[in-house]
């Protein structure tokens, strides 16, 4: 399979489409384990070189990243991040009280990564049903960190195969509950194929 | 003070005074080099080992050995000399793995240290392994080499 490097003005509507009906399922699911409304942004689409996700990611504080890796047809990253106090407020929301302390402890972390399993379970699954092809996804793996660290990490895994990678981001809002977070897939370019060449089919091109 | 950012991938040398800042190392590595006499530092963020194994050739500064090198006949050409170049690295940390062996962070550290040693560049200190990112600041006046991280504190080396 080549890597993919551009994308038409077409296939990025295609694919920001497919990331909406993703993201919008994924936010139904998020909706009822909170039992609150819940707001989704137009998803951010782009692929770009890999070396520029640093300039693309960025967030002055720590954050709490929740990492998958998908499996099957695409390869790639998905990425739920959430700041520290959205976290807190989602952890109480769920358990009815948070730690006051800066970290999260074996409870909370396993409340975080049960919605975000949830959550980019119910995307993932949209999108492989949507489209009709396979994609799996890994158990969730957490950290508390710098949001540059967590990205480089992501850079190191993919630049093994290639340059190229597709950033889709969708940003989620409670604002009853002052939560706001972001879901980022980062998909390889080279496993692209299979997703566009899912969509011609729909569309019968 | 001049401050330089190095992204991923990128190295700078630079005379001093300035200061040279790699944000947010997870599993790629900085490397800094330094001549006292000449006053020239620099510093490298690779991103994987070795350029050989890999199918992309076009970015030298992408791989620990490639980016030594490359770093190393800049130094020379701006007239430090080979004997006195010293360097310190920190990063390589294995934030989150989903594969056994797949220690990304580990591979990159061994080939910036196999690398050194085979051009007999003295590692004076490291910071490196670990669970967690770091932002490091490698001030080419003294030498020394400022490792923040978001929990862990900040130290010297």
């Amino acid at each position: 399979m080549d890597e993919i490097k551009t994308l038409t003005d077409f296939q990025y509507d295609a694919l920001k489409e497919v990331g909406n009906i993703g993201m919008g399922q994924a936010s139904t699911s998020l909706s009822k384990m909170m039992n609150q409304p819940v707001n989704i942004s137009l998803p951010y689409l782009k692929l770009v070189p890999l070396l520029q996700l640093p300039q693309l990611v960025k967030n002055q504080n720590p954050v709490v990243g929740i990492i998958q890796e998908l499996n099957g047809d695409e390869r790639g990253f998905l990425l739920l991040l959430l700041s520290k106090e959205s976290a807190k407020h989602m952890i109480k929301l769920m358990l009815g009280s948070a730690g006051e302390t800066d970290a999260f402890d074996e409870m909370e972390e396993s409340v975080l990564n049960e919605m975000s399993n949830i959550m980019n379970g119910t995307y993932i699954s949209a999108l492989s049903n949507f489209l009709g092809i396979s994609i799996g996804l890994s158990i969730p793996f957490q950290v508390y960190d710098m949001s540059d660290a967590i990205v480089n990490q992501i850079i190191g895994l993919m630049m093994h195969q290639v340059n190229y990678v597709l950033l889709l981001k969708t940003e989620f809002k409670i604002s009853s509950e002052k939560i706001d977070g972001a879901v980022l897939i980062f998909t390889d370019s080279m496993s692209l194929s299979i997703m566009l060449d899912a969509i011609n089919r729909l569309l019968g091109r | 003070m001049r401050q330089i950012i190095v992204g991923v991938a990128e190295l700078a040398v630079v005379h001093n005074p300035a200061v040279l800042v790699t944000i947010g190392l997870g599993s790629c590595v900085g490397i800094s080099f330094h001549d006292p006499v000449a006053k020239i530092g620099a510093l490298a963020h690779v991103v994987l080992p070795s350029i050989e194994r890999s199918k992309y050739k076009e970015n030298p500064l992408k791989f620990a050995d490639s980016a030594i090198e490359t770093a190393v006949k800049i130094m020379l050409q701006k007239g430090c000399s080979r004997n006195r170049i010293k360097s310190k690295i920190a990063g390589g940390a294995s934030m989150f793995s989903f594969r056994d062996g797949m220690n990304i962070g580990e591979k990159n550290v061994e080939a910036v240290m196999r690398k050194l040693n085979e051009m007999k560049i003295p590692v004076l200190a490291s910071d490196t392994g670990g669970n967690y990112g770091r932002t490091l600041e490698f001030h080419v006046e003294t030498g020394v080499m400022v490792v923040k991280s978001a929990f862990r504190g900040t130290k010297e080396i």
